[in-house]
């Protein structure tokens, strides 16, 4: 029983102490404080670079992978397991089909290399659920976003152009992890998987959406 | 030291930075498209209309000029003469004769180099069909026959040629016969005033337009 009660108080101390007392720093066993990342809301912003796969509808339209995306996300981490923030991204699709002829509406027969192109610009507000502490090396998120995106679809035939553009809703989901380049360093790696999805509603594509990976740099500080 | 929110600043910096790299990004997917693969051919016809029921056509040797000042100029450059003798020579293997037009002939070629100034909106549909009158530009004899060829997104010039019946008008505007246009043919992109492309251009179009031939 006193082993019992005495390992209770060992586990509760700290607990209750921080509970009543907010200032109070606990210090680990080699004296250091607790780090200003799970004290206060901080800042970090990073950068991706990001490939892109197909997905469902877009696929019959571009079934070849986009080699060039990149997105910037600037967030507030918050001391707890969460961060909002703000990310621009950017991915360029660009599939060239070979000559062929094609019957438009007003039944003429036209003859083209098609070059299909689909760009998305979203601007989207972030949240990420972060599974380890704002202070640790490694730190596994999940992210959901939604907002706009600035959006082009048009299908060239030879170099004349048809489709359209303009802004779409846009949303993201997505799983990656920072790791930092050192505890306490500032920088850091992200590395990332996830889904966009652009409820485009243009002539060629109607929903757009794509798995990505990306890998990226890290920047925090408070 | 605690953060202050006269930081935030740098988060908005970024954000406009990441808008101006994905303006900047904006590539031209069409810088690698050679000037072969920039061409387009564009053909229609009325398909109503049975080309077996033709044998005579008339062509004028000279090729039109058209721009959107309105007037309409005639020009005899070598690449032109070689434009309407290739149509001629499609039309005759298809097994169509050419008369001179005091013959009555069934059908009347027209070829035309069209050279507007109009700066196009890439986004908007380049298949919108534009019908109206080639001012002065007819046929004589109160005749005259809707404008065919389409004012959409021309920043370039190009080759059009249209084929019209003379045989069979139809009743028009304002009491006037009108002779309906049975076949219409577009060809655009880089390279199409080259001489050495000329053949294989005008070839194009015949070779998607197979119901263009008389019966045998």
């Amino acid at each position: 029983m006193l082993i019992l009660s005495g390992l209770l108080a060992v586990v509760l101390a700290p607990l209750t102490a921080r509970a009543q007392y907010p200032d109070y720093q606990p210090r680990n066993p080699v004296g250091r404080l607790v780090s200003p990342y799970d004290r206060y809301t901080t800042y970090q912003i990073s950068a991706r670079y990001t490939a892109a796969l197909p997905m469902g509808d877009f696929k019959n339209y571009i079934d070849q992978a986009s080699v060039r995306g990149f997105s910037v996300t600037g967030e507030w981490l918050l001391p707890n397991n969460l961060s909002v923030g703000a990310m621009v991204g950017y991915q360029s699709w660009t599939q060239r089909l070979p000559r062929a002829v094609y019957q438009l509406s007003d039944g003429s027969d036209l003859s083209a290399v098609q070059t299909r192109t689909f760009t998305a610009t979203p601007i989207q507000v972030i949240g990420k659920y972060h599974l380890a502490p704002s202070s640790a090396a490694i730190r596994p998120y999940v992210q959901v976003g939604a907002g706009g995106s600035l959006t082009e679809n048009i299908s060239y035939y030879g170099n004349l152009s048809d489709g359209g553009n303009g802004l779409r809703f846009a949303a993201n989901g997505a799983v990656g992890t920072r790791i930092l380049f050192g505890k306490n360093s500032n920088f850091g790696a992200d590395l990332s998987v996830g889904y966009q999805h652009i409820s485009a509603n243009f002539d060629y594509v109607k929903t757009y959406s794509a798995v990505t990976g990306s890998v990226g740099v890290v920047y925090r500080w408070w | 030291m605690k953060p202050t929110k006269n930081r935030f600043p740098k988060i908005a910096a970024l954000a406009v930075v990441g808008l101006a790299l994905a303006a900047g990004c904006n590539r031209d997917p069409l810088r690698d498209l050679s000037p072969e693969d920039s061409q387009v051919f564009i053909t229609n016809h009325d398909a109503s209309v049975n080309f077996g029921t033709y044998k005579t056509f008339s062509i004028r040797d000279s090729v039109a000029v058209l721009g959107n000042q309105g007037q309409v100029q005639y020009s005899t450059t070598s690449r032109e003469l070689d434009f309407v003798a290739r149509v001629i020579n499609n039309l005759q293997q298809r097994g169509f004769v050419r008369v001179d037009r005091s013959q009555n002939p069934d059908l009347g070629v027209n070829v035309a180099r069209v050279s507007n100034t109009y700066t196009g909106v890439t986004a908007n549909p380049f298949f919108d069909p534009f019908w109206g009158g080639w001012g002065g530009w007819g046929w004589g004899g109160g005749l005259y026959y809707p404008q065919t060829f389409s004012t959409y997104q021309v920043r370039e010039n190009y080759w059009y040629s249209e084929i019209i019946d003379l045989k069979n008008p139809r009743a028009g505007q304002n009491g006037q016969q009108q002779l309906p246009v049975v076949w219409t043919a577009e060809i655009r992109g880089n390279g199409i005033f080259d001489q050495t492309s000329i053949s294989r251009v005008v070839d194009a179009v015949f070779a998607q337009s197979d119901y263009l031939r008389t019966s045998r």
